[in-house]
């Protein structure tokens, strides 16, 4: 088959990779506060990062406070250094007996800023989360309370039953479990 | 190096030219991309401020953002008393929405719903209100609003005449004469007539439903927007089993013709108890076969009646002895029908009734009466022809004279039926009850109120008085054990009205003297069904919503 003429293959080239660019650009970033769950087997351990890029309406961010759920056997906070972080524990809790340590389940990470991050500005914690074994098919969500100098952004609301989450205004983060791995790993 | 391009390209030279200018495009559009994408936009101010009384009318309106938007189509509307006036030109300028007003609104508050969507692609939407001319914000629901009933009604009556005499003359030929040819074009047309009227119905019903006036049948919201489905469904199937018996009276065997059109006749009957007073008090199995009945049986009277009136004008005279048996098999037919007919009405009228009383006391008893009255006339025909016009043409059958008297009565017996089928089209949306079906206006709003629970306790709403206007929303919060919750901030309110695609409006409420007991003003501009979210923080991670419908009339 005759091959097109240059020009031709050049164009439609070219237009792909517009095209291409052009869809890579207007899909909307998004300006809530993100989950990325490097693991989501049951029983699994992993990295899993907290990331924003904006402030509460425009005033820069001073803290960041993750509420952790049932569902977490155990969290390494990770060390950000323009930040000072903190873990909040319930200890009237029960230790989990699974061998790992008696230490009383964490509830809270709290990421205290030494410097006011302004909006516009991209952040992110990351946080090593070992997954209870028993939860698969369950979404976990962890609220996030975002600190601002001048008020605060709550990304605190989980879908009622039958509500689309991608409605909500100020969703919480959130990571579906999914089934553990053959060689459950640490 | 020998170039094998035919036509365009002829050097290397030209091919990196080519290329070169499709790189700068690349890059160029990639410049061209939307920024760093940045938060919701949010609404700074509007001109005229939210609220507003104004003395005279503002040629535009004008929103304020916190950075530049883009516009939705027929996303800006403007709305007074009334209901909707139309949609509003838009343009942007920098981060503000311009919207055109239209000249002379004339006095009176006026809601303007805008939507726009902010750089990162979420919608925003909003309300704002203002006021012409009149002191105070304050909003009420026009009284009188347009009750096209008896509009609908005649629709319906049609209707209905359409659907009985088409399936009555198909079941004619079929069961009384039993010939092959078949009158084809008076059953076409009624299944015209009926198909025409029940599409008619589907925005007829609704603009009835919603108080809206006639005029409105061509805005194609009042097709689609507020339909109830069943309307569409009734349409549909009146329009496919009239087509289904229709086409079977080409079949070639009698058995396949009478199944055919006994399958089609039979679905079309079977739109009768889906829409209407069978449905009150939820699915009656009995209750939706006796209505069918009744309509069968009207449908074989009144069709029957019209295809013996053909029937006759035709075959009377030019074959009185085949005629006479016609005339004589369908009597019969008619006199069982009729019992029929009347037993099953009876059996529905004795449970749509709530007394004897209501006969007289409601519109819906008067009109029922009426029916029976005016179906005492045929009947007394009927019986005349039976018992003495009949046997009077038998006896001397070659008398064109006693064909004509007997096409007349029967003609005439068509025609009083034609007055029933009206009168059982006004019939049908009368309540029973004594109570208008639709909801109008003039029916005193009662206050709203209703508990909701949610995950942490329970929620007391109470809106007063539960009418348009200005309301006050008292929300009590209840943990779990029944006492009081305090909460930190009180909750936040939005109201919207999704069947207008109206909202959200926020409001705030405030402190009341008791613990956990919030109260505020809501503004409600429309009458509808709103929908009121509270949103309670609950904790420091924990948010609650409750969302409560209420219709506002």
């Amino acid at each position: 088959m005759k091959r097109l003429p240059f020009a031709c293959r050049s164009a439609v080239l070219g237009a792909g990779a517009a095209a291409l660019l052009l869809v890579s650009g207007l899909a909307p970033a998004s300006a809530h506060v993100n989950l990325n769950a490097e693991t989501t087997a049951a029983g699994s351990s992993g990295l899993f990062r907290f990331s924003f890029s904006h402030g509460c309406d425009g005033s820069a961010t001073t803290e960041v406070a993750i509420a952790i759920p049932e569902g977490v056997r155990s969290v390494s906070p990770g060390m950000n250094y323009g930040w000072t972080v903190e873990k909040v524990t319930d200890e009237s809790a029960t230790p989990a007996a699974d061998g790992h340590g008696a230490a009383a389940p964490v509830t809270e990470v709290i990421y205290t800023a030494k410097e006011p991050v302004e909006d516009g500005f991209y952040d992110e914690f990351v946080l090593r989360v070992s997954l209870a074994d028993d939860i698969e098919g369950e979404t976990l969500y962890f609220p996030v309370v975002q600190t601002c100098e001048e008020g605060e952004a709550a990304w605190i609301e989980i879908p009622a039953e039958g509500e689309d989450g991608d409605e909500l205004e100020y969703p919480a983060p959130s990571m579906t479990v999914t089934a553990p791995e053959e060689n459950g790993g640490h | 190096m020998r170039d094998h391009t035919p036509g365009y390209v002829r050097s290397g030279a030209t091919q990196r030219a080519w290329l070169l200018l499709l790189v700068v495009a690349m890059l160029a559009l990639a410049g061209m991309q939307p920024g760093e994408a940045s938060a919701h936009a949010s609404l700074t101010g509007t001109d005229p401020a939210d609220g507003a009384v104004l003395d005279a009318a503002p040629e535009r309106v004008t929103l304020s953002f916190s950075e530049p938007v883009d516009l939705v189509e027929e996303g800006y509307r403007l709305f007074d008393d009334e209901g909707l006036i139309g949609t509003l030109e838009a343009e942007t300028a920098g981060p503000d929405v311009l919207l055109t007003l239209p000249d002379d609104p004339g006095d009176g508050s006026y809601v303007v719903a805008w939507r726009v969507i902010s750089a990162d692609g979420h919608p925003i939407s909003g309300v704002l209100l203002f006021s012409l001319g009149e002191a105070g914000g304050a909003r009420v629901a026009v009284p009188d609003e347009a009750n096209i009933t008896p509009v609908v009604s005649v629709v319906q009556g049609i209707a209905y005449m359409g659907l009985l005499a088409a399936v009555g003359l198909l079941l004619f030929r079929v069961l009384v004469t039993g010939d092959v040819r078949v009158d084809r074009i008076p059953a076409l047309v009624a299944a015209v007539i009926a198909v025409i009227g029940h599409v008619l119905l589907i925005p007829l019903a609704a603009l009835r439903g919603a108080g809206r006036p006639l005029g409105d049948v061509f805005q194609a919201d009042a097709w689609n927007g507020g339909t109830d489905d069943l309307t569409v469904i009734v349409a549909l199937i009146v329009a496919v089993a009239l087509a289904g018996a229709f086409i079977a009276t080409y079949a070639r065997s009698g058995t396949q013709r009478l199944a055919g059109v006994l399958t089609g006749s039979l679905g079309t009957l079977v739109t009768l108890p889906m829409v209407g007073h069978t449905r009150t008090d939820g699915f009656s199995a009995m209750l939706s076969g006796i209505d069918l009945v009744h309509g069968l049986a009207g449908a074989v009277w009144f069709g029957g009646l019209i295809g013996l009136a053909r029937y006759l004008r035709r075959e009377g005279s030019r074959d009185p002895l085949m005629a006479v048996r016609v005339v004589s098999r369908f009597s019969t037919l008619a006199g069982i029908v009729f019992a029929i007919a009347a037993a099953s009405g009876v059996y529905l009228a004795f449970q749509y009734l709530d007394s004897l009383d209501a006969l007289v006391d409601t519109t819906y008893g008067r009109l029922l009466i009426a029916k029976i009255l005016v179906l005492l006339v045929p009947f007394g025909l009927a019986a005349w022809n039976r018992f003495s016009l009949i046997p009077t043409v038998a006896r001397e059958p070659d008398t064109s004279a006693t064909w004509h008297r007997l096409r007349r009565v029967v003609i005439a017996e068509v025609l009083l039926l034609i007055a029933v089928v009206g009168l059982t089209g006004f019939l049908v949306l009368q309540s029973p009850q004594g109570e208008p079906v639709a909801a109008e206006s003039g029916i005193a709003a009662t206050p709203y109120e209703e508990t909701v629970e949610f995950n942490g306790g329970t929620l007391d709403v109470r809106l007063t008085p539960g009418a348009a206007g200005t309301n006050e929303l008292t929300v009590d919060v209840r943990g779990e054990d029944g006492s009081p919750v305090v909460l930190e901030n009180p909750p936040g309110v939005t109201l919207s009205l999704p069947e207008q695609g109206l909202g959200p409006i926020s409001e705030s409420l405030e402190e009341t003297e008791t613990p956990g007991v919030y109260a505020g003003e809501v503004q409600i501009p429309l009458r509808g069904e709103w929908e009121i979210l509270i949103g309670m923080r609950l904790s420091r991670f924990e948010q609650a919503t409750v969302t409560v419908t209420v219709d506002i009339p």
